[in-house]
């Protein structure tokens, strides 16, 4: 049971440090993100940017919400859980054998 | 006389020193209204600090200036954005910046640049109904209620009425591309202690993309 916890631990660790990466590697979580489109503007004759913003969350390290109850919004939070699940099984693994 | 002859000489040579640049493309003085329809109007900032640089624009802009075709130096205007259109993709952050501690837009809801004159004007191109060209936009910007002169690198393209304009809105198009830095510390922007320097810049480059119509 406990080599099956530390399993899932690493598993969920590598998750969401791989969600993080995808999500641009940013320091805060987000609510939104921008999107960029670039058109060719053919009367001016040149590529002409159109920004827009979307509701959309994007994991960073530390939460968007400095109110301690906003802390499950960041990388910190399941990583630091999981962490302690893995050390915790781990010591449970090495004092079983 | 000789007197005379050395004044007429003197003038003579002195004229094209004060003589204003022109561009053929701008018929007159033009009065161009910012206008969505044309392009998008967008100015955006950039903190960069050792913690995270942070990116974020402003779409609510409002503006007209006067470009003079006979005296491009001569040139003038105002552009204002709302401080609460300002985003950065984190809303609690938005709301910080929008804090007395920062921008204090419910003290200043606007910031603000008036445009008093170009000068080091390079035209690139001034042909076919179009004109392109670089300047130095010397002007008053005002934030947090303080205003200080900067100067900013601009860039305008100027395009003649044309089936193809009128198509997006009436009369000729504008479109400006400008960049400049702004000191926090000029405009008495202190924020919370420890922040500025480390986790917001001390200077917000800023660049706008503006396009209007004369009509």
């Amino acid at each position: 049971m406990w080599k099956v916890l530390m399993v899932f631990s690493i598993i969920g660790i590598v998750f969401f440090a791989a969600w993080w990466a995808k999500d641009g590697c940013q320091f805060y979580t987000k609510d939104k993100i921008e999107i960029v489109t670039k058109v060719k503007d053919d009367i001016f004759g040149e590529e002409v940017e159109k920004r827009e913003w979307i509701d959309k969350f994007s994991l960073g390290i530390f939460p968007d919400d400095p109110h301690p109850i906003g802390i499950y919004r960041s990388l910190l939070f399941p990583v630091t859980f999981l962490s302690t699940c893995a050390i915790f099984s781990l010591y449970r693994l090495k004092k079983q054998s | 006389m000789k007197l005379l002859l050395y004044i007429s000489v003197l003038a003579f040579f002195s004229l094209p020193i004060y003589a204003g640049t022109t561009v053929s493309v701008i018929y007159g003085k033009k009065t161009v209204t910012l206008n969505d329809a044309v392009g998008d109007n967008i100015i955006k900032f950039l903190s960069t600090a050792p913690v995270e640089n942070i990116e974020g624009n402003a779409k609510d802009i409002q503006g007209k200036c006067i470009l003079d075709g006979d005296n491009l130096e001569n040139s003038s205007g105002n552009i204002s954005l709302q401080v609460l259109s300002m985003k950065t993709g984190l809303s609690k952050r938005d709301e910080h910046m929008y804090a007395k501690d920062w921008l204090d837009a419910a003290s200043y809801p606007t910031i603000s640049f008036e445009l008093k004159k170009l000068a080091n004007i390079k035209i690139s191109k001034s042909e076919n109904g179009m004109a392109e060209c670089t300047a130095i936009a010397d002007g008053s910007f005002t934030m947090h209620g303080i205003s200080k002169t900067i100067k900013a690198t601009i860039y305008i393209k100027y395009v003649n009425e044309t089936d193809a304009t009128r198509k997006k809105a009436p009369g000729d198009f504008v479109m400006i591309k400008a960049s400049f830095k702004v000191p926090l510390k000029d405009f008495n922007i202190a924020g919370k202690q420890g922040i500025i320097g480390s986790k917001v810049g001390e200077n917000i480059e800023i660049t706008a993309n503006l396009f209007g119509s004369t009509k």
